[in-house]
């Protein structure tokens, strides 16, 4: 068994070395889609990991009270709260208003909370600049200020009071802009808004007219324990707070993730989409590899390996490949995620997602090994199950004859007959670019589309920056680049190989009399052509994939912007073929009929 | 030399195409190579030498007729059982050399041994022995794009004896060589035979008449001519010059 | 066999035994059947026509022979020419070739069968050659005499198998 392992260890080991481009090449194709999936996994992390810090160093609250009553009604059913069974402490309550603020002309919903310049026990906002309130100053939630691009020391206006920006800060205890809760005081609607604190003292008179509301942070014993204490709060016969009126520190959590759940989402359609592109990928580098294996199939099999032995042997290869694209696909994505995708300014702290949690190394191996497992096994067993002789001979799948393209080409120019020739030989590759383009077309379609909606954010009387919106683009771009890369990948090695494939059959053209501007036109119109229906699907592809994927009204792109898509695919495509292709055609005929046994 | 019948054919057939296409690669051949003979088949390309070669070695299935090797129906055996006698009882030479090129050419001749289960220290052994019996002993380590086509051939005919075969079977083993690998190659041939190894060679190359105990000629499939050729060592030398 | 005793002779006199081991060396094991009074037989007749001299000469006393030969200025000539001739000797197959038509127009014998006959006596003088060849011990330059007649005999070889070809097609035509 040892010599067995070592002979596998081995042939493994010397065939990697001996073909470092081709293993670079799967190992990036591979590594592209492991790493959007584990940067898809890591924002779940980006969206827990810095509330959690948060929480920590805000001393946050484990439920919330925050009644729809306002004034001494409000403050009359928080008190029997404060000494419910399982409440360790308490902070507030803290009076709250619903107002306007307006900074730099823009004007947006601010939850105006009231605080004390003592620091409280439960809910101390972290200041991350500047200091904490004051009489005739104003401190926001970092996410708010800096959506609205107000700085310490500026000005902005609540309600129509001038008042100073002592500094912002970050709590745990409400959602980070723009789901600060804001309740307008006459209706039920909860609207998007920021959080902004002033001294307790000024509330009053900011408030004016409104009823003041009021919240109250709690401490449980059991902070695991906040949803069981929220039912029985809110469903006791002597309740005195409602559904809805208490919220866990997980609900703001799960709120504080909102902003990047659409930038997963979006991540994680595109893994799937680059896993068909890197299993296109990988089986056209395979098939390469696999073919050019054959002989040494033959030849296994003449020394006494059992079709077993032979899979085994070179199966061993491709997983090897995986495993070491999740490695480096999980690396990536985990080292890419912080920088990438910032987690909210609303919450504290750095992400760290070293080391990378299990499920996230279990979804990467299994993506890389599903596949190099799905891209080599076809060609694997069918050359374990080749009969040794006809390996041993190495006579390769001999080009397929289809009868009737041979036939359409003599009535079409030489480029175009050239073309249609080297085509019909592989089907199979011809079918690869196809595909290459149909995703690469409908990723960059749903990117125009993503541009396309100029869907209006509304923050009460403006329109400000949409977080959600802004970390969808983000993923978008991550996505779009990972899979540009992959499909310029594929396309080249694709290519390249149609190049080396149709040398020969282009010599001979030439030695007819073809030139080797058609020879090299030729070979790029072979490329070409299955690229087109590739393009053709894509785009009602990506339009749908983008419709699914959202909801709501969907802004379509116009016309001139998909059909520039389609051209530019087409265009890469062109350029990428005709380099390697002029390049052969500018080589002497005598050379490539040499150096190209039969 | 000679003892008991060690591989036999009867009625060896291998048919390709079929209707007007129907090709009889081997056609109804009986054959019987006694142990420790050296029986070389002759014919000129194309006459089915290689199909036969491969039906002997369980490389491929017969459409018709029977062949037994140290007494065992082979024709009939699983893929696997056919793995493992091929591990174990047949060593194959072939004309283009068929080595790994990203193995050194020790790690070439140790892998039968290694696929037979065997250590790897008693593998390197075997096959540091097999190599200082084909002269090679001091070209271990090199790549097989670094030796010339005769050693190649050397390298390939020790991985052949590597799981000590009971029949070591070559196809074309001089095809590719010049008249000075040629020799080499023969030499070797001639160690083996005095060593009472069996071996078959089928070859259209006249010279390996010098190392056969018997030659015997196919054409179209069938044999044509058995021609039993007196021990080498009797007989006058001639000189062809006249 | 006179001219190759002559060039021998070029370069310096020399004994008899000496001239017939220096052509076994470069001849190798086809030296072995070289007759050895034929060296002797061929330089009387060489002194008769006055292309060598002998010398008695203080030779060993275990020797018997003890006449040194010496090149002549017509012997030294007939070198020169020797030596620029390019004639080479032509393999003898029109002989061959008319016994197998006048065998199958008179009905003597199956042409066939003689080529059979023929093919397997060639057959075997290839094998001796190439099993002369086969000796690890040979010289290399002896060795290159033996290459030559293998490849003379491998192409007889092949032409035999043509006329294998061409016979049995005629026999089977006149058959039918």
């Amino acid at each position: 068994m040892a010599g067995r392992l070592l002979l596998v260890c081995r042939v493994l080991v010397r065939d990697l070395r001996r073909r470092p481009t081709e293993t670079v090449l799967l190992l990036i194709a591979i590594t592209a889609a492991t790493g959007t999936l584990t940067l898809g996994l890591a924002l779940n992390e980006i969206a827990t990991q810095p509330y959690q810090q948060t929480r920590t160093a805000t001393a946050g609250p484990d439920v919330v009270a925050a009644p729809r009553a306002t004034g001494p009604d409000a403050l009359a059913a928080l008190a029997p709260l404060t000494t419910a069974a399982g409440v360790t402490a308490h902070s507030g309550p803290y009076p709250v208003a619903f107002l306007v603020l307006t900074a730099h002309g823009k004007t947006a919903h601010a939850v105006v909370e009231g605080r004390d310049n003592a620091p409280a026990p439960l809910d101390r906002p972290a200041v991350t600049d500047g200091t904490w309130v004051r009489p005739g100053g104003v401190v926001l939630e970092r996410a708010f200020a800096d959506a609205l691009g107000v700085h310490t020391g500026d000005t902005v206006s609540v309600d129509g009071r001038a008042l100073r920006v002592l500094g912002t800060a970050v709590t745990a205890a409400r959602t980070t802009y723009p789901y600060a809760g804001w309740t307008s005081p006459d209706s039920a609607l909860t609207e998007r808004g920021g959080l902004v604190w002033v001294d307790r003292g000024d509330i009053a008179a900011l408030a004016g007219e409104q009823p003041l509301s009021y919240t109250l942070n709690l401490k449980l014993a059991d902070p695991e324990a906040s949803t069981a204490f929220v039912d029985t709060a809110t469903t006791s016969p002597r309740r005195t707070v409602h559904g809805g009126e208490l919220t866990t520190w997980q609900d703001i959590a799960e709120a504080d993730g909102r902003p990047v759940a659409q930038a997963q989402a979006v991540l994680l359609v595109g893994s799937w989409l680059l896993t068909v592109l890197a299993i296109a990928g990988v089986t056209g580098v395979v098939a390469v590899r696999v073919s050019g294996q054959r002989r040494r199939v033959g030849l296994l099999k003449a020394v006494g390996a059992g079709p077993a032995m032979v899979a085994v042997v070179h199966l061993a290869e491709y997983l090897v490949i995986g495993l070491a694209a999740a490695g480096t696909g999980l690396a990536a994505g985990l080292l890419a995620a912080p920088t990438l995708i910032q987690p909210s300014a609303g919450l504290l702290g750095s992400v760290n997602t070293q080391p990378p949690a299990l499920y996230m190394v279990v979804a990467a191996t299994t993506l890389a090994l599903t596949i190099a497992v799905a891209a080599t096994l076809a060609p694997v067993v069918r050359a374990a199950a080749t009969s040794t002789v006809h390996a041993l001979a190495d006579a390769a799948t001999p080009p397929r004859r289809r009868r009737w393209r041979i036939w359409l080409s003599r009535r079409l120019p030489a480029a175009l007959l050239i073309g249609i020739r080297i085509n019909a030989r592989r089907p199979r590759r011809a079918r690869l670019v196809t595909m290459n383009t149909l995703i690469t077309t409908t990723v960059l379609v749903a990117m125009l589309m993503n541009h396309a909606q100029d869907k209006p954010f509304d923050l009460g009387y403006s329109e400000l920056v949409d977080p959600r919106a802004e970390r969808t683009d983000q993923a978008m771009l991550v996505l779009t680049v990972v899979l540009c890369v992959l499909a310029l990948l594929n396309a080249a090695v694709n290519t390249w190989t149609a190049v080396l494939d149709a040398r020969r059959p282009l010599a001979v053209a030439r030695t007819l009399g073809a030139t080797p501007a058609q020879a090299g036109v030729g070979l790029a119109v072979a490329q070409l052509l299955p690229a087109v229906p590739g393009v053709a699907a894509g785009i009602p592809a990506g339009l749908g994939l983008y419709t699914v994927a959202s909801r709501g009204g969907i802004q379509y792109p116009p016309d001139s912007w998909l059909l520039a898509t389609a051209l530019g695919v087409l265009l890469a495509i062109t350029a990428l073929t005709a380099i390697p292709a002029m390049a052969i055609a500018q080589r002497p005929v005598a050379d490539t009929l040499r150096s190209t046994p039969t | 030399m000679t003892g008991s019948t060690l591989l036999a054919a009867r009625g060896l057939t291998r048919r390709y195409g079929r209707g007007s296409g129907l090709v009889r690669a081997v056609d109804e051949v009986d054959l019987s190579v006694p142990a420790g003979q050296t029986l070389a088949v002759m014919g000129p390309s194309g006459c089915g030498k290689s199909t036969l070669l491969h039906l002997l070695g369980g490389l491929q299935r017969p459409t018709g007729g029977k062949v037994w090797l140290a007494g065992r129906r082979i024709d009939m055996m699983s893929e696997r059982a056919l793995a493992r006698l091929r591990r174990d009882s047949v060593g194959f030479v072939f004309q283009s050399f068929h080595l790994m090129d990203e193995l050194t050419a020790v790690e070439n001749v140790e892998l039968s041994a290694l696929l037979a289960g065997q250590s790897p220290r008693r593998a390197r052994q075997r096959a540091m022995h097999l190599l200082d019996r084909v002269g090679l002993v001091d070209r271990a380590d090199h790549l097989p794009s670094a030796l010339s086509g005769g050693q190649r051939q050397r390298v390939a005919i020790a991985r052949a004896l590597s799981n000590q075969p009971l029949v070591v079977l070559a196809d074309e083993p001089t095809g590719n060589l010049d008249s000075a690998a040629t020799l080499e190659v023969l030499r070797l041939f001639d160690d083996l035979r005095t060593a009472g190894q069996t071996l078959v060679v089928v070859t259209h190359d006249t010279r390996i008449a010098a190392v056969a105990d018997r030659m015997i000629t196919m054409r179209d499939g069938v044999f044509v001519d058995d021609s039993r050729l007196a021990s080498a060592a009797t007989g006058p030398v001639h000189d062809g010059r006249r | 066999m006179q001219d190759v005793v002559l060039a021998m002779l070029a370069k310096e006199p020399a004994h008899g035994y000496e001239l017939r081991s220096r052509m076994r060396d470069a001849l190798g094991p086809l030296g072995d059947a070289m007759n050895a009074g034929q060296i002797y037989v061929t330089l009387t007749r060489l002194a008769k026509a006055g292309m060598v001299t002998s010398q008695r000469s203080e030779g060993l006393p275990d020797r018997p022979d003890r006449r040194v030969y010496a090149l002549t200025p017509a012997g030294q000539e007939r070198v020169s020419s020797w030596l620029a001739e390019v004639s080479w000797p032509k393999p003898d197959l029109t002989e061959f070739h008319l016994k197998l038509v006048a065998a199958a127009t008179a009905r003597l014998a199956d042409p066939v069968a003689l080529v059979d006959a023929q093919r397997r006596e060639v057959l075997r003088r290839l094998r001796d050659a190439q099993r002369a060849a086969l000796d690890r011990s040979v010289d290399p330059v002896a060795g290159l005499l033996l290459e030559g007649v293998v490849l003379r005999l491998r192409a007889d070889l092949e032409w035999l198998e043509a006329c294998e070809r061409m016979w049995t097609g005629r026999n089977r035509k006149a058959g039918a």
